[in-house]
C-alpha cells in the first residue's frame, strides 16, 4: 500500500518540551501512519527519547499537542495508551521474576487471559530466542538477554503502536538480526516508531526517517527522498594535504555553483556526482601539476550520515 | 485478575529475595526470646538488699530488724509469690556494688539500735522515730517500685509495733486479672507490633523496587490501576505482617507466655494494623526512588515508629485531646501506638474486640488518612506524566 494511502495514527504538532534552559525539543511537528515504521535518527542528546517519550504519553510537553487515532492528547496524557507498547532505552525488567513469568505477567496486565498470557509469553519466548534462559532469573540473564526481553515486553500485548527507543544498544550482531528481522516482520501491521543514532539500522529498517538535532526536525521522508537531497549519483571522497585543499577551492565552488552536494570536512572532500569521473581526472590534473599527493580516494553509495553532515556540518557520533 | 496476578507476582518476588523476607520474619521472633532472656528471671519480685546494723545492739539488739526483715520476706502478690527477693549484705558498700551491678533492686540500711529506737518511740520515751535509709540507682525503674513496696511494708510494721495508727489507709485492688504480670508479659504486646512494622520496609520496598527498576514505567502503560497495584502490595504485605506476627506471638508462647485474650481478636488486630503500617510505607515510598535510599533514609520512620509507638521502650505520654471520653497521647497519630495499646488490652487484661473498638476506629481513620495523603504523593512523584 502506498505510504500516502495509509491513515495517520499519530500526529505530533509544535511539540516542545524545556529541562531549564535547555530546549530538548524544539516545536516538533511529525506525522506516522498506520503500520510504518518511523526511524528517529540523530546524535546523542538530540531529543529523540524525549519526543518518544511524549508521544507515548510518558512525558507532558510544554506545548504542542498529540494526536492518536484522531484522539488529541495534548497535555500528554495517555489516552489509546493500551495499544501502545514502549521498549525503553534503559533496560526495564523484573529482576526476580523468568522471562516467562515477566512476560505471562505483564500480558495479564493487558487483560489478557493467564492462558493466553502463557501462551504470548511462549511464543516471545521463541521468537526473541529465549528459550534456554526460560526460567532464568532476570537478574542473572546476560546484558543481550535483557535488552531482548526488554523489547519482547514492549510486545506482549501486540500494540498497535511500538515505541522501541535504541533497541538495538547493546545487542551483539546475531542478536541485532534476531531483533531486526523481528520487528521488519511487524511492518504493515504495527505502527513503529523507533529512534537511533546507528544510520545502517534506521536505513534497514525505516520506512521513512526522522532526523533530528537540538531538539528540532532537520529532514523527515523516505530514506531515499532524504538522501537524494543530496544530488543524483554516487559520493565521491578524496583525502588531500593543506596545499592540495588549497589548491581544489575553485573546483569546490564551482560546484557550489552548479548546486550540487559538496563538502570539505577536515581533509576530505566529498561530492556526489553522475560523472564523477570527471571530476576526479580534475583533482588528479591538479595534484600532478603541483606535485601533491592525495592521500585516499573513494567512491561509495550515499548514506544518512551523509546527509546529517550536510544538515548540521558535523557527524552523527560527533 | 490484573489485582490477582499483581499479588501473584509481588508474592514470588518476596519469597525469592528470601534474606529480606527471613530478617523479616525472624526480627520480632528473636526480640521475644531476647526480651524472655533478660526479664523472664526477675518477673515481679525485686531484689532487696539489707544492711542491718541492728543485730549487735544489746539485749533488744535486732529484733525489731528481724521482724521487719521477716515482713520483708513474707510480702507476697497477689498470686502468693514472694514480693522481695531479701538477702543480707554485710556493708552498704557492698550493697553499692550491687545496685550499681543491677544484681539488687534496692538497698534498705537499718542502723544500729534501730529496735530501741523504735521500741522508744513506742513507749513515748522519744518523740523522734528511728531511722532507715534507702538506696537505689536512679537508673533502674525497678528500684522505684521496690522502694514503695518496702516503704510501705515498714510503714506498717512500725505503726503496728509503735500501736500508732497510720494517717492514712491504703488498700491494693488488683486490675486486669488475679495473674501478675512480669516485665517480659508486657513486653509481649509491643514486640507483636515491632513484628508489624518490620512491613515497612518490605511493603516500601516492593513499591520502590518499580521505580528504581524503571518498571514502573511498564505498569504505568499498562491497564493495572494503582488501586489494583495497592491493593496486591497491601494484601501481600498483611500475609507477610501476619505471619510475622503469629511467629512472634509462637515465640512468646513458646517460653511460657500466657495470653489472656483470644488468637482472633488478636489476629484481627494484626491485620488491621498490618494495613495501617502498609499505608504508611506507601507514604514514605512517596519520598523515595531508590532501593538505597529506603535502607538509608528509610530507617528513619521506621526508627519513629518502633520507638513512639511504645514497641520498644515505653516513653511518657502527653495528651493532646479527649475524645468520647478517652485520651489521646501526641503518639496516637501513629497507628502502631493503638495497635500496642489493642494487642495489651487483649493479650494481658483479657479484653475482646469490643472492648477495644476505640482503639480499632482510630487505627482505621488513621489508615485512612494515610493512605489518602500517601496514594497521592506516590502517584503524583512515581505514576504520573511530568
Amino acid at each position: 500500500m502506498d505510504h500516502h494511502a495509509r491513515p495517520v495514527v499519530l500526529r505530533a504538532t509544535e511539540l516542545t518540551r524545556r529541562y531549564g534552559d535547555l530546549v530538548a525539543v524544539d516545536r516538533l511537528s511529525l506525522e506516522v501512519r498506520r503500520g510504518e515504521i518511523l526511524g528517529f535518527l540523530g546524535p546523542n542528546g538530540a531529543g529523540k527519547t524525549t519526543t518518544l517519550t511524549m508521544l507515548c504519553g510518558l512525558l507532558r510537553p510544554d506545548s504542542g499537542r498529540i494526536d492518536i487515532d484522531g484522539a488529541t492528547d495534548g497535555a500528554g496524557g495517555r489516552r489509546g495508551r493500551p495499544t501502545m507498547g514502549v521498549s525503553p532505552q534503559a533496560t526495564a525488567i523484573w529482576e526476580m521474576l523468568t522471562p516467562f513469568e515477566q512476560l505471562a505477567f505483564l500480558g495479564q496486565m493487558y487483560d489478557l487471559t493467564p492462558a493466553a498470557a502463557r501462551a504470548r509469553a511462549e511464543a516471545l519466548i521463541s521468537a526473541f530466542g529465549l528459550e534456554e534462559k526460560r526460567n532464568r532469573l532476570g537478574r542473572t540473564l546476560s546484558g543481550g538477554m535483557q535488552r531482548r526481553l526488554n523489547i519482547a515486553l514492549a510486545l506482549v500485548h501486540e500494540p498497535d503502536i511500538l515505541f522501541l527507543d535504541e533497541p538495538q544498544a547493546g545487542l551483539d550482531p546475531q542478536s541485532r538480526v534476531l531483533v531486526r528481522d523481528y520487528i521488519r516482520g511487524l511492518a504493515g501491521r504495527t505502527t513503529i516508531v523507533i529512534t537511533t543514532h546507528d544510520m545502517d539500522e534506521a536505513e534497514r529498517l525505516s520506512d521513512r526517517v526522522c532526523i533530528i538535532d537540538h531538539g528540532r526536525v532537520l529532514a523527515l521522508d523516505t530514506v531515499q527522498r532524504i538522501k537524494d537531497q543530496l544530488g543524483e549519483g554516487d559520493l565521491f571522497e578524496i583525502e588531500v594535504g593543506p596545499e592540495l585543499r588549497e589548491a581544489l577551492r575553485p573546483l569546490v565552488e564551482r560546484l557550489e555553483r552548479e548546486r550540487r552536494y559538496v563538502t570539505m570536512q577536515g581533509s576530505v572532500l566529498r561530492f556526489t556526482s553522475e560523472d564523477g569521473g570527471e571530476l576526479l581526472a580534475e583533482a588528479f590534473q591538479t595534484a600532478k601539476r603541483l606535485g601533491l599527493k592525495i592521500e585516499h580516494l573513494g567512491m561509495r553509495r550515499k548514506t544518512l550520515e551523509d546527509v546529517f553532515i550536510r544538515l548540521t556540518g558535523r557527524g552523527l557520533r560527533e | 485478575m490484573r489485582t490477582l496476578a499483581f499479588l501473584k507476582k509481588t508474592f514470588l518476588e518476596n519469597v525469592r529475595e528470601w534474606k529480606i523476607l527471613s530478617l523479616t520474619l525472624v526480627f520480632a521472633p528473636f526480640f521475644v526470646y531476647l526480651m524472655y532472656g533478660y526479664y523472664h528471671a526477675s518477673p515481679s519480685t525485686y531484689t532487696l538488699l539489707v544492711v542491718n546494723r541492728d543485730a549487735a545492739a544489746g539485749a533488744l539488739g535486732g529484733r525489731a530488724a528481724g521482724d521487719l526483715i521477716a515482713a520483708w520476706k513474707s510480702a507476697t502478690r497477689v498470686d502468693g509469690g514472694a514480693f522481695f527477693q531479701v538477702v543480707e549484705v554485710p556493708s552498704a558498700d557492698e550493697a553499692v556494688r550491687r545496685l550499681a551491678a543491677r544484681e539488687a533492686d534496692l538497698a534498705v540500711e537499718i542502723p544500729a539500735g534501730f529496735s530501741a529506737r523504735l521500741d522508744a518511740f513506742a513507749s513515748g520515751a522519744s518523740a523522734t522515730p528511728p531511722q532507715i535509709t534507702n538506696r537505689a540507682s536512679e537508673s533502674n525503674l525497678r528500684g522505684t517500685v521496690a522502694m514503695a513496696y518496702s516503704d510501705f511494708i515498714a510503714f506498717q510494721y512500725a505503726s503496728a509495733r509503735a500501736r500508732t495508727a497510720l494517717p492514712l489507709g491504703v488498700s491494693v485492688v488488683p486490675v486486669g486479672g488475679t495473674r501478675p504480670l512480669s516485665e517480659f508479659d508486657l513486653y509481649v504486646p509491643a514486640l507483636l507490633v515491632l513484628a508489624l512494622i518490620m512491613v515497612l520496609f518490605t511493603a516500601a520496598a516492593t513499591l520502590i523496587k518499580e521505580v528504581d527498576k524503571r518498571t514502573m514505567t511498564r505498569l504505568m502503560l499498562s491497564k493495572l490501576r494503582t488501586t489494583e497495584f495497592l491493593a496486591a502490595v497491601t494484601l501481600n504485605q498483611m500475609l507477610i505482617g501476619l505471619v510475622t506476627l503469629l511467629l512472634a506471638y509462637l515465640a512468646a508462647i513458646s517460653v511460657g507466655y500466657q495470653p489472656r485474650g483470644s488468637l482472633a481478636a488478636v489476629l484481627a488486630v494484626a491485620a488491621l494494623s498490618a494495613v495501617a503500617v502498609v499505608a504508611i510505607s506507601v507514604l514514605v515510598a512517596a519520598f523515595l526512588n531508590t532501593i538505597f535510599e529506603l535502607l538509608t533514609v528509610g530507617c528513619f520512620p521506621f526508627f519513629i515508629l518502633m520507638f513512639f509507638s511504645d514497641a520498644m521502650i515505653p516513653l511518657p505520654k502527653i495528651a493532646a485531646f479527649h475524645l468520647a471520653g478517652r485520651v489521646v497521647n501526641v503518639t496516637d497519630v501513629l497507628p502502631t501506638s493503638l495497635s500496642v495499646r489493642a494487642f495489651g488490652a487483649i493479650l494481658n487484661d483479657g479484653a475482646g474486640l469490643a472492648d477495644v473498638r476505640f482503639e480499632l476506629a482510630g487505627i482505621v481513620v488513621l489508615t485512612a488518612v494515610y493512605f489518602a495523603v500517601g496514594i497521592w504523593l506516590f502517584r503524583r512523584r512515581h505514576m504520573s506524566v511530568v
